[in-house]
């Protein structure tokens, strides 16, 4: 990683940039220091890094792909919002970006349910018509978003990263700040939840 | 045994990824495999979902929301710039002064815990603005303006609360629109007909609400924009203080930049911001003469009656079944012109509004433009669909360069053109002098790494050019050299 000092003495966003060893994580620098000042070429060059990782994490989450891309253009919002605020992610922006879409997904969801929850599963079920592997699909995709609404936030969050996502589980455990041996528990944990919520739909 | 379980579950599919059958994965683990199974089916379930595709369209909406937000936010922290720290001081001490003098302290400090509509509030504003004027860096600025618009929300729950009537106007994020209902950042906001509302709103803009508050505990809203928000139009009516464009009532302000020349019909870019609680003109340019106008135009649309050229849309475009096989000369393309915002640039194509133009060497750009600039647009629309610019003027720059006058940073790109006084890297006029140390001859195509500095009229003046010519292209990086 590299720090910048001067900010870090301001209080300011202290890491100029983000690395990673390996794999997905292995990406040009992206510049706090830009950011914070708004910089277009900095912000442009940020939400094009990672919005596909984004979007396919909340679309393995969410029922539509519009719900998906405006989760999405929100976290960044928050982003923006979070580096003006002086709020800003010091050390893993990819982890902020993923932790922030899973709160953003949670959100979504209680709003939902706080609307309507009946309005949910019409939500989440797609009227569509098409043939029938299609629809079957969509409502075995349906289940599994119900399904996984039912478990802990973090236990969503590592199902999402893992299964939705594609992540290592080195890559999982950076994302989340855990150990590795601690997200292999969590994700058995979460599997077997989420095998008792399916019932018997899951193959 | 947990443990093991969760070893073996994690090694079965790890190598079922890779390829190998649940089966046989679950034939080296046989003592365990009645557990497994079915957990590695379930696996394979939530797996089965991915989907890896992405709209490419998604990616386009989603960077032009987030680019507005970036250009609202610097708009309102738009730099005073100062050429140098007398100007600031003379400012600080002018304010002081006449705060203490006319008011007195305790006045100050009594206007600390005013709601719009009491006699002490617009001191309350002066000071915030005394403070925001008198930051000493970018990042202090942001911090302060958060806060204050932060207290702007505070403070309009509080008349809410208090059921009391005060005009008021807030910039925040629109939560959620149940009919005539939008509630922005908890503050519910009702719309009438008389509301002045942008097109085609949803929960995550940012949105500037201006009204009044109603004793039935809500903002009765005047207006209902999308911050900063720019709209195309046409002049139908111009008066001295306001101008309707497009059926929309604009109204000016003394520091409204209007271009010269404006008449009747002609189509301009208007962009609008907040003002002591009104959604004010920050700019009006022309963007075409004319003598009838279209429909209003909502951002993002190319406009219909942008079309110039005299080939309508409409106009059958020949093909080697028209004429008997008669050779058939192509009618010249269309000319288009629309305004918008730059998403992204590369050396051969710019999105500009959601909108893709190539640029070639017979494209006339004038200014210097970054990406997140608001332009102009003349493009030809090819017999395939595709845009080429003819034209791409700066109407307004969004990027104040980096920072405050004075600040130094560097940046990566390639050399597009260079002359005695000043280069274009990566499209960024830099200005060049006796005391620029330039290394390794740099020519134009080269990649070079550039140290500047920002001037106070917000030029960029190159203290080091370094040619890296490392062969690969790009909009390049930059990093700042030092503090804010």
């Amino acid at each position: 990683m590299l720090y910048s000092p001067g900010y870090a003495a301001l209080g300011h966003p202290t890491v100029a940039a983000f690395f990673a060893p390996d794999g997905l994580m292995n990406d040009e620098p992206i510049d706090l220091g830009r950011l914070a000042r708004m910089d277009p070429d900095a912000i442009a060059q940020a939400h094009d890094r990672f919005f596909a990782e984004l979007y396919r994490y909340v679309r393995y989450r969410v029922p539509s792909e519009d719900v998906a891309e405006d989760i999405v253009s929100d976290v960044f919002i928050r982003l923006l919002d979070a580096i003006r605020r002086g709020k800003s992610p010091h050390t893993n922006l990819r982890g902020w970006l993923l932790s922030t879409s899973s709160n953003a997904v949670n959100d979504f969801f209680r709003r939902a349910y706080q609307r309507d929850s009946s309005g949910l599963d019409e939500t989440l079920a797609s009227d569509d018509p098409g043939p029938t592997s299609i629809l079957d699909n969509q409502a075995r995709q349906a289940d599994l978003q119900a399904a996984l609404a039912q478990l802990t936030p973090e236990q969503q969050h590592v199902i999402a990263l893992r299964f939705g996502a594609g992540y290592s589980l080195q890559e999982t455990a950076e994302l989340m700040g855990k150990g590795i041996n601690a997200i292999k528990a969590l994700q058995f944990r979460a599997i077997g939840a989420l095998r008792r919520h399916m019932g018997t739909d899951l193959p | 045994m947990t443990s093991h379980l969760e070893r073996a579950f994690e090694a079965c599919w790890s190598a079922m990824l890779q390829g190998e059958t649940l089966e046989t994965c679950l034939s080296r683990y046989s003592d365990l495999s009645h557990t497994l199974r079915p957990m590695l089916q379930a696996a394979q379930g939530a797996h089965a979902h991915w989907d890896s595709a992405v709209p490419g369209s998604a990616i386009t909406r989603s960077r032009t929301r987030v680019l507005s937000r970036a250009a609202e936010l610097r708009r309102r922290l738009a730099p005073r710039r100062r050429p140098s720290p007398l100007p600031r001081m003379a400012f600080v001490g002018a304010a002081l002064f006449l705060l203490f003098i006319f008011g007195g302290a305790g006045l100050v400090a009594a206007s600390a815990e005013t709601l719009p509509g009491d006699d002490l509030y617009p001191i309350k504003l002066a000071v915030e603005q005394v403070q925001l004027r008198t930051a000493l860096s970018t990042s202090t600025r942001l911090s302060l303006a958060s806060s204050f618009e932060m207290r702007r929300i505070e403070e309009i729950k509080r008349l809410l609360l208090l059921h009391r009537v005060a005009p008021v106007q807030f910039d925040g994020r629109l939560d959620q629109i149940s009919g005539d209902l939008y509630t922005v950042e908890g503050v519910p906001v009702m719309a009438s007909p008389a509301t002045q509302l942008a097109s085609d709103l949803r929960p995550g803009d940012f949105v500037s609400v201006a009204g009044d508050t109603h004793s039935a505990g809500w903002v009765l809203a005047a207006s209902i924009l999308r911050a900063g928000q720019q709209f195309v139009g046409v002049v139908d009516a111009m008066g001295a203080e306001n101008w309707t464009v497009s059926g929309s009532s604009v109204r000016l302000a003394p520091d409204s930049q209007i271009d010269s020349g404006i008449a009747l019909g002609d189509r301009v870019t208007v962009q609008l911001h907040s003002e002591d609680g009104r959604m004010v003109a920050a700019s009006i340019h022309l963007l075409e003469r004319g003598s009838s106008g279209p429909a209003p135009v909502t951002p993002g649309e190319i406009p219909p009656a942008a079309v110039t050229s005299a080939v309508p849309s409409s106009t059958h475009m020949p093909s080697s079944e028209d004429g008997a096989g008669t050779p058939t000369k192509a009618p010249a393309p269309e000319t288009i012109s629309f305004a918008g915002m730059v998403q992204s640039k590369s050396q051969a194509e710019w999105t500009i509004d959601g909108h893709t133009v190539s640029v070639t060497a017979q494209t006339q750009i004038e200014g210097s433009i970054q990406t997140g600039d608001t332009v102009d647009v003349s493009a030809e629309r090819m017999a395939d669909g595709s845009l080429r610019a003819q034209k791409i003027s700066l109407v307004q720059s969004n990027w104040d360069g980096g920072g405050d006058s004075g600040e130094s940073y560097e940046f990566t790109g390639r050399v597009e053109s260079i002359s005695s006084a000043q280069w274009v890297i990566a499209g960024r006029v830099v200005l060049i002098d006796s005391h620029t140390d330039i290394e390794g001859s740099p020519e134009v195509g080269d990649r070079v790494q550039v140290k500047v500095f920002t001037k106070a009229d917000g030029s960029l003046q190159a203290e080091k050019i370094e040619n890296q010519d490392s062969g690969s292209g790009g909009e390049g990086s930059s990093t700042p050299s030092h503090d804010d």
